[in-house]
């Protein structure tokens, strides 16, 4: 088989990688694909790529139909792609919706190819035709191979750029904001932050307050759990400020 | 003998390609006077955009003086597009392991190429086709041709499985045909013709040096 054209330049816009794709799959019969990065990688934010009809997509966007998209349902626990025709017999009534919508832009024929990662990252390349069901199911046995080595491409590529699935910038925190986030993740309350610290509860508050104004959260609980996943605080490796012997034993319940 | 330029070849083999398009003006637009488009002394169409295969007979100084072009009929390509009446409402193809070759040209050189000539690069190409494909797995080719190719293909060994009515294209009268890929046919095709081997030129990969 000639698998010599399925490669994606390295240095491509991301403006004109589209139609690259799209060229691409138009050669192995297919005439919309929408790339979806479904579990991004650690830092990344799910992002997406498609040739789909602009007026699908906004619909697709502004009806949440990703939320009971069967693909995507069945994209975690499986390895094979999924023919269109073969999700659609097994669907439930809400998920239905998914493929009528399709179907009114055109989308009536595809298949989705899950295309899973490492660390358990996954993304889902679908690919839509506009010939006739006969043609379709008849041909694309014979075109399968190429779209799964071209699947994987277009995932290894659009993984790698800085344009695609790059999230926004975290909040920043102070020191201090920082700091108390850190004890509260250890299980102190303001007070005892506050006599660790050496300043008063009101101020640990204070700093609370504004931690979770910059992560936009209302509660501390929140606070620290974001703080942690965007790598902000690391809970297990709280420093111990200077005279720290003195600040424990101050803490500790009186016996 | 034949080099086959895929994708990956374009940027190398540019001068070849130009060769190509100038071939074809001289053969399709100025001899045979088809309605094709040509831009600055070279034919090219929207398929050559297709990042199709060329196949290109190149004389002993390296010119190229015959031509296929191959394109996976998965993708648009011409009978259905432009050739569709040819089919009588009947489906094309749709394969990865079915391809069309279009755009056959042998270049005359205004007849001074003596008919020995033009029929040793006419099979060249015959089996340089079949032997490529056979290499990359293509199981069959689809074209569309013109009386002049349905007279050349007994003689080169050729015949189709399977061939439209004919039907008068344009200015010229015209078949779709398709064509098994497959040994025997490339062993009957080279012997018809007598030609004893490979006629697909090969870069030479550098040989590793043993220790």
């Amino acid at each position: 088989m000639l698998l010599e054209t399925l490669t994606i330049p390295k240095d491509l816009e991301l403006e004109r990688l589209e139609g690259h794709i799209g060229d691409t799959l138009a050669r192995l019969g297919c005439d919309r694909f929408a790339f979806v990065a479904l579990r991004p990688p650690a830092g990344r934010r799910q992002d997406y790529l498609s040739n789909y009809p602009r007026e699908f997509s906004a619909h697709y966007l502004r009806e949440d139909l990703k939320s009971i998209d069967p693909t995507f349902r069945l994209a975690f626990e499986t390895l094979d792609p999924l023919l269109w025709k073969d999700v659609e017999a097994g669907v439930n009534e809400r998920e239905r919706r998914v493929f009528h919508d399709s179907s009114e832009f055109g989308l009536r024929r595809g298949v989705t190819i899950p295309i899973h990662g490492p660390y358990r990252v996954l993304s889902t390349m679908s690919v839509s035709s506009d010939l006739s069901d006969r043609e379709f199911h008849a041909m694309l046995p014979t075109v399968m191979p190429q779209l799964e080595v071209f699947a994987k491409a277009v995932h290894v590529h659009l993984l790698q750029r800085q344009d695609f699935g790059a999230p926004e910038p975290p909040p920043q925190l102070s020191p201090r904001e920082k700091d108390v986030l850190a004890w509260t993740s250890a299980g102190k309350s303001a007070w005892e932050i506050s006599q660790i610290l050496g300043v008063s509860e009101k101020t640990v508050e204070q700093h609370l307050a504004n931690a979770r104004q910059r992560l936009g959260v209302f509660k501390t609980v929140h606070a620290v759990i974001k703080a942690y996943m965007l790598g902000l605080i690391e809970p297990d490796r709280i420093e111990p400020t200077e005279d720290s012997s003195l600040l424990w034993t101050r803490i500790k319940p009186a016996s | 003998m034949i080099r086959v330029l895929t994708p990956y070849d374009y940027e190398a083999y540019g001068d070849l390609l130009e060769q190509m398009f100038a071939l074809r003006y001289r053969v399709f637009y100025e001899r045979m006077g088809w309605d094709v488009s040509v831009d600055n002394g070279r034919e090219i169409d929207k398929y050559d955009a297709l990042s199709p295969y060329y196949f290109l007979a190149l004389d002993e100084r390296e010119r190229v003086v015959g031509t296929w072009r191959l394109l996976p009929t998965t993708g648009p390509y011409m009978l259905p597009d432009v050739f569709g009446v040819l089919m009588d409402g009947e489906p094309v193809p749709r394969s990865a392991r079915i391809w069309e070759c279009s755009r056959f040209a042998v270049d005359d050189r205004d007849g001074q190429r003596s008919p020995q000539a033009i029929h040793r690069i006419t099979s060249e190409l015959f089996c340089g086709l079949i032997e490529y494909c056979l290499e990359v797995g293509i199981e069959e080719v689809i074209t569309v041709y013109d009386l002049r190719v349905a007279r050349l293909l007994p003689r080169i060994g050729c015949q189709p499985t399977w061939k439209t009515a004919v039907k008068r294209i344009g200015v010229t009268a015209a078949m779709a045909g398709r064509f098994a890929i497959n040994h025997n046919v490339l062993e009957s095709c080279r012997r018809r013709n007598d030609i004893t081997g490979s006629v697909l030129i090969r870069d030479q990969v550098p040989a590793i040096a043993a220790e």
